[in-house]
């Protein structure tokens, strides 16, 4: 039986929105199944747990993206939380103002996704040993600085990280209005059309004249940037500095990243993605432990759920 | 084909999770928090052993990690997912003593009751901190090992990881109460980042540079292993004597075979079952909390050759 | 004479090699103890875990199109341990001193071999078979298996590590013969069949052909799904005997053992000069660069650096290595 125009019409629109909404129909999804699992699954105050921890991957991972679209990785990006966790304990420590100490952290991670972007860009080293050059380096600065943790931060400071405004916290907000920053960026301005051809064909996009030495620069350094924004915000959340509280952070952004639907090999990357990937990592660990997982079996399940999520992901893209 | 496979490993995976869902309305609530379960005896048996007392006691008890010894974002994020749990009682053993504060007030807010074990935090959130006093024991080996070595000598430490402050509370302890009154040099002290690889990495290249050492302080019988391995192939084997810190069974079967001459001893088993009784004691209104103190010493021992097969029996 | 010199100049190894001999140089002026027999064996032994994982690594590395295995570290865990409870009579299990009393027995020590290797390949099928079949990312697909082969691990061993192996196995990780401790005839003799393997035989033409355009190698109808597996399985395989070789190195299996240590192989293929973009890239380079990284760690412990400089020492040394390396090769191709 042929479909009548006006179903195929409603049929193909569902599909290009299921294309849109890639990550976060599985979401849904797979919220749904959970609040079937536990009686404390669906509620305001998980959901609001589960956006506040994912804000911190959710804010490094839409750096992830732009480095990931420009074909590249970033596995500094842990490193940088530590080390810019460590500058804003230290500063706060050594002098006392909040604010010094704050711009110094901004300006540590930031510089440390130039120095990425000047290796990458300029010196033309693979992405993934310029990054774990400066993993490591950023690593042990962190413990060189501070081999313990700071606290006494002023008591707002901390809302920076666990306050609310209107019923939402904080590092949500900041998470949504940075995406959306982002988003514009990378699918209406210019610099994200650079930044998509640099990844998709970087000789092309050279012979086309565009900058790709610049538009990578730019692109580390964002993601430098942003992973520090992250790292204070973290900071926020505890009230204290720890050198090592980024340690292996990085594979769970560029996880999410990817099941946001990034492609490792560039040329791809949803901002929005990207942030339901991390939505999506932390869900499954907050499903564990409402459910009291043993540990180590919940390692294994992790392991089926990313590529599980993946998957679709892949055969979705492999039908267009 | 791929169609029908999906959704049945989604149903399997949740199906696998489901099991351990148990209706339980009236038993309280216990969440046991450590750093890690994978490698760390010493964590798993202080678990275990609250877990175990907390059921025996007529509660619902749970094991969580945080998976590293420097996971604090998992740490925070654990605790947060029992308050909308509505746990009763935490007994956690926090990676750091100032990352935790914020989310044990919103846990106290909830009326949760914390019991710390083995790493204290600030604040007085908390009921009460139970554990080793670790620089005193770690100085009870340092007597040990002063009279040992007759007051002189060069003497190695093997650190724990870096930043932690039971680490550098053993450290410490030892290091600077060997030189106290004797002519005792502390020549090296490095990380062996609790593990036996790094320390025996670590260990082989200090003997290359400080040929002569007469004694080796362990801060872990997880990293003794690899320090006596190293010792052995530097062909110095009964030459440089080795004293650990802990007292697992593990440690004390190297006593007898007189690998090492003497060993720290702490009671994980011991601090894990106070903390399940206090915390619970509390919970059932028989223990007042404000009559508790703040701090618990569990203990400690020194075991040698002399007292090591008695003191296997209540070794973890 | 002069032309065997230059060309070990040119060759692709020699930024490497140069740069362990000006480490080495510096190093034995700073410190009179590096310099001695006893200490370069030293570093070879110790290069040796990460050396034959970087042998599997750099075959993965040269298919291309991401070609990498996070789940190394992992796969060496989860086979050393399956070879310990292989070893442990059930009794015995959870006894963390467990294996100090056991005897050599051949029939088991060798069970044990078995299994151990064939966990690191079995682990490595399934590697394959996700990039092949499902067609993931490799990032992904071994990214995963690094947390189920951990978890796994873990929960096979209750999380408790071993120590004390039969004497038979650790003469393995710590004997010698004739001062040549045996990990480095290990690693060697693998790392010498490899580079044959790659150099003159049908499966290095493959590997390199799918390496260096994938498309191409298929239509000229070369079965690059069953090369792909295979050089998964003997990335996985390797992990396996890294992974024995550690723990009869430590005389100890630990659960946890192995972590981190995917990246250090990665470090050592590419130090050694193998494309992270594939088709290009060779075993001898991977070995001297694990003997790079084994020189450096050598050197920040015998110098006593503290331990927070530790790792930025070692990142700093391999971002200018890999940064000289590519100045120089840039400069003999005349761009």
């Amino acid at each position: 039986m042929a479909s009548s125009p006006t179903a195929r019409k409603t049929g193909a629109k569902l599909l290009s929105l299921y294309d849109h909404l890639g990550i976060w129909l599985w979401l849904v999804v797979f919220a749904l199944l959970f609040s079937l699992l536990s009686d404390y699954f669906l509620s305001y105050a998980n959901f609001r747990n589960i956006l506040r921890q994912a804000s911190i991957f959710a804010i490094m991972a839409v750096g992830m993206t732009l480095v990931i679209a420009s074909g590249g990785i970033d596995l500094s990006v842990g490193s940088v939380i530590s080390f810019t966790s460590a500058v804003l304990g230290t500063v706060w420590q050594a002098t006392g103002n909040i604010w010094l100490a704050f711009f110094l952290a901004l300006l540590a991670g930031t510089l440390t996704g130039l120095a990425n972007g000047l290796l990458v860009g300029y010196c033309l080293m693979p992405p993934f040993i310029a990054t774990f050059g400066l993993m490591s380096a950023g690593a042990g600065f962190a413990f060189a600085l501070t081999p313990g943790s700071i606290g006494d931060f002023p008591p707002w400071f901390e809302y920076l990280g666990n306050g609310m405004l209107y019923r939402l916290p904080i590092p949500v907000i900041v998470m949504f209005v940075l995406g959306l920053l982002f988003y514009l960026l990378l699918n209406h301005r210019r610099f994200g059309r650079s930044v998509l051809a640099i990844g998709g064909n970087e000789n092309g996009a050279r012979m086309a004249g565009l900058d790709v030495r610049a538009v990578k620069l730019a692109v580390y350094t964002i993601n430098g940037a942003l992973a520090s924004i992250a790292g204070i915000i973290l900071c926020a959340r505890i009230r204290s500095s720890y050198p090592g509280i980024g340690l292996d952070m990085e594979m769970d952004v560029i996880a999410a990243t990817v099941i946001g639907g990034a492609s490792l090999m560039g040329g791809e990357g949803r901002i929005f993605g990207a942030i339901g990937g991390a939505v999506f990592i932390c869900m499954i660990q907050n499903l564990f432990n409402l459910l009291g997982i043993y540990p180590f079996m919940q390692k294994i399940i992790t392991g089926l759920f990313i590529v599980i999520a993946v998957f679709i992901n892949e055969i979705r893209s492999r039908r267009e | 084909m791929r169609r029908i496979l999906i959704p049945a490993l989604c149903l399997l995976l949740v199906g696998i999770m489901a099991m351990p869902i148990l209706a339980a309305d009236k038993k309280p609530k216990v969440a046991v928090v450590v750093k890690t379960l994978t490698g760390d005896v010493f964590q798993l048996k202080m678990a275990e052993a609250a877990r175990d007392q907390a059921i025996q006691l007529g509660a619902d008890a749970t094991i969580y990690q945080a998976g590293g010894q420097t996971a604090v974002q998992r740490m925070v994020q654990i605790i947060e997912d029992l308050i909308v749990q509505q746990t009763d009682v935490i007994i956690i053993s926090p990676l750091d003593s100032k990352a935790v504060v914020p989310v044990f007030r919103q846990a106290k807010e909830e009326g949760i009751i914390i019991v710390c074990m083995d790493q204290v935090a600030e604040g007085d959130d908390y009921v009460t901190f139970i554990s080793t006093d670790n620089y005193a024991a770690a100085a009870l080996g340092a007597e040990f090992a002063k009279t040992v070595l007759g007051g002189k000598g060069n003497v190695v430490v093997i650190e724990g990881a870096p930043g932690s402050s039971v680490g550098d509370d053993r450290k410490n302890g030892f290091a600077e109460n060997i030189v106290k009154g004797s002519q005792i040099k502390v020549v090296a002290s490095q990380t062996g980042l609790w593990t036996n690889e790094k320390a025996m990495d670590a260990t082989q290249n200090i003997l290359q540079a400080n040929p002569n050492v007469d004694l080796i302080f362990s801060c872990s019988d997880g990293m003794t292993g690899g320090i006596l391995e190293a010792v052995k192939l530097a062909g110095k084997e009964g030459k440089i004597k080795v004293i650990s810190f802990d007292g697992s069974s593990f440690g004390i079967e190297l006593i007898k075979s007189g690998s090492i001459i003497a060993d720290v001893a702490q009671f994980p088993i011991k601090i894990g079952r106070m903390s399940a009784e206090t915390g619970l004691g509390v919970y059932n209104k028989t223990i007042d909390p404000a009559s508790l103190p703040k701090f618990i010493d569990s203990g400690t021992k020194l075991i040698t050759s002399e007292n090591a097969d008695a003191s296997l029996a209540d070794a973890f | 004479m002069i032309n065997r010199f230059t060309s070990v100049l040119k060759a692709k190894e020699a930024g490497i090699i140069a740069w362990i001999l000006l480490v080495g140089l510096v190093s034995s002026i700073l410190s009179p103890n590096f310099l001695t027999p006893n200490n370069l064996v030293n570093i070879l032994a110790q290069s040796a875990v990460v050396g034959i994982m970087a042998i599997g690594m750099t075959m993965v590395i040269i298919t291309g199109g991401g070609g990498i295995d996070l789940s190394a570290g992992s796969i060496l865990g989860i086979s050393s341990v399956v070879m310990a409870m292989t070893i442990i009579p059930p009794e015995l299990f959870r006894d963390t001193a467990a294996m100090l009393v056991l005897p050599n027995d051949f029939w088991i020590i060798l069970k044990a071999l078995i299994f151990c290797l064939g966990t690191g390949a079995v682990c490595g099928f399934l590697n394959g078979c996700m990039i092949t079949w499902a067609k993931l990312p490799p990032f992904i697909a071994t990214l995963s298996l690094m947390a189920a082969a951990r978890g796994t691990a873990a929960y096979i061993s209750a999380g408790i590590p071993t120590y004390g192996m039969p004497t038979s196995l650790v003469y393995v990780g710590q004997g010698s013969i004739s001062f040549i401790p045996i990990p480095v005839l290990v690693m060697l003799a693998l790392g010498l069949i490899v580079h044959l393997a790659l150099t003159r035989s049908v499966f290095g033409i493959t590997l390199f052909a799918v390496g260096g355009n994938r498309e191409t190698a298929r239509f000229s109808g070369m079965n690059v799904n069953r090369l792909l597996i295979s050089v998964y399985v003997l990335s996985g395989v390797f992990a396996a005997i890294a992974g024995v070789i550690l723990s009869a190195r430590g005389n100890q299996v630990h659960p946890d053992a192995g972590t981190g240590y995917e990246l250090s192989a990665i470090g050592a293929s590419v130090i050694g000069g193998t494309s992270m973009m594939g088709g290009a890239g060779g075993i001898p380079g991977a070995i001297l660069g694990a003997i790079f990284m084994a020189e450096v760690q050598n050197v920040i412990n015998i110098l006593n650096i503290p331990v927070a400089y530790m790792k930025p020492v070692l990142g700093g040394l391999i971002v200018m290595a890999v940064l000289l390396d590519q100045w120089h090769k840039k400069r003999d191709t005349g761009e």
